[in-house]
């Protein structure tokens, strides 16, 4: 059952379009597994909606229907990227945002391996100092201790953690700040795939930290 | 489609693009005041018939919405004019994908508008949610009762922004006009992001308990 969700004010952001492209995806791929959310932004919409029927009419161009209309047959442009064949595990794996991202399924991902627990595998989204990440923690794994410089936000996809005493399982909108510090344990029994959004680099906060740093390029 | 058709189309297409014979063709469609069906109904058209005639009478009633909306976000009118175009040629395109058993056609033309603003003005997409197969169960579907009160939705939304106090208020349409975040309105407004959020928190709980259980 999903017990964290992203604030009221995150998600009137998403609804009035302020949000950057990044934290809109993770709170798209949240909204796409969380009914109560869902509802929630279609709530938050229908006030646009409402402001919008309920705007004045302002005088459009003499020229602009007829601009329009010249224009309706026009090849539309192509889109992005070619959407890509899933096979039925990413299916499962990736919340229907997210699939518009990928390149492929997640098999054929050009996965970082950071040790042998953690795969990291970088969007190819680019919007100021984000940082977007596909993560696949192994089952039943430790992540190291860190805090953070920025916001971080975690969208469990598959599995689950445990975190300073809060457990995260899918669908959950785990965000932390500067005040987090954090290590969480990873769920025996199946990996663990998350969406990771960061605004800053991850600051390792345990042993060895200064040495591990420059490798881990989180 | 029979050939009928086809040509029937073509002589409406034929017909749209001059100016004279598309105004005497609105004044006798009397869609002053259109109630949210006939708008679902225009959209419908659109997206199963490819139908011009319904998109001019939908341009008709948004178009000047749309920008008076756009204008009040700041925005110059000549780039509220190209906004407003771009919007309603989206609207055009994804007239497939409205559902009216799922929102009003203003609440669906106001996404896409949204939309076209971030993609035309910061150069980022806006990814939209949808909700997975299987979580959408039966207790909150739309049935007939709900789309009623859909219809009635605006007007009592609008009512109720009306009723929040002022502090709320400003926020909640500070957001949608002013195309800020909170954490900007917190600043442009020289308050703790803490106030900001709890405005917005109380603002919204109020508009959600106008709005009833129906959700």
């Amino acid at each position: 059952m999903i017990t964290h969700h992203p604030d009221t004010e995150l998600l009137l952001d998403y609804a009035t379009g302020a949000l950057t492209e990044p934290m809109a995806l993770s709170v798209a791929c949240h909204a796409s597994l969380c009914k109560a959310c869902a509802s929630e932004l279609k709530r938050l919409e229908a006030l646009g909606g409402t402001l919008l029927e309920q705007s004045d009419k302002a005088q459009m161009d003499a020229t602009s229907l007829n601009a329009v209309l010249n224009r309706l047959d026009d090849p539309e442009p192509e889109p992005l990227r070619p959407s890509a064949q899933f096979d039925a595990e990413s299916l499962r794996v990736l919340p229907m945002p997210l699939r518009d991202y990928l390149p492929a399924s997640l098999e054929a991902l050009n996965w970082r391996h950071i040790g042998s627990k953690v795969s990291q595998y970088n969007l190819d989204l680019h919007v100021g100092n984000y940082k977007i990440s596909l993560m696949r923690f192994k089952a039943g794994s430790a992540q190291p201790i860190h805090t953070h410089k920025g916001q971080e936000i975690t969208l469990v996809l598959t599995g689950g953690y445990t975190d300073q005493g809060h457990h995260f399982e899918v669908g959950d909108f785990d965000l932390k700040d500067t005040r987090h510090k954090h290590q969480p344990v990873v769920d025996s029994g199946e990996d663990c795939y998350a969406l990771v959004v960061m605004d800053a680099p991850v600051v390792l906060a345990g042993p060895f930290s200064r040495f591990l740093n420059p490798f881990i390029k989180l | 489609m029979s050939t009928m058709h086809l040509e029937k189309s073509r002589a409406m297409r034929q017909d749209l693009r001059t100016p004279q014979s598309f105004a005497s063709n609105v004044v006798s469609l009397n869609l002053a005041d259109p109630t949210n069906d006939h708008l679902s109904a225009l959209i419908n058209d659109i997206a199963t018939n490819r139908n011009r005639e319904a998109f001019a009478r939908l341009f008709e009633h948004y178009a000047p919405r749309l920008k008076s909306f756009t204008l009040k976000q700041g925005t110059s009118p000549s780039r509220a004019e190209e906004l407003v175009q771009e919007t309603m040629i989206m609207v055009w395109r994804k007239a497939a994908s409205f559902d009216a058993s799922k929102g009003t056609p203003s609440n669906w033309i106001y996404t896409i508008l949204r939309n076209k603003r971030i993609d035309m003005f910061r150069k980022e997409r806006h990814p939209e949610y949808d909700l997975e197969e299987g979580l959408e169960v039966a207790d909150t579907a739309p049935g007939a009762e709900d789309r009623v009160e859909a219809g009635q939705q605006s007007e009592i939304l609008r009512a109720a922004i009306d009723d929040l106090p002022e502090a709320q208020r400003e926020i909640i349409l500070k957001s949608f006009y002013e195309d800020m975040s909170h954490g900007e309105i917190a600043e442009d407004l020289g308050l703790p992001l803490g106030t900001v959020k709890s405005r917005i928190r109380l603002g919204v709980t109020r508009l959600k308990q106008s709005l009833g259980g129906h959700q």
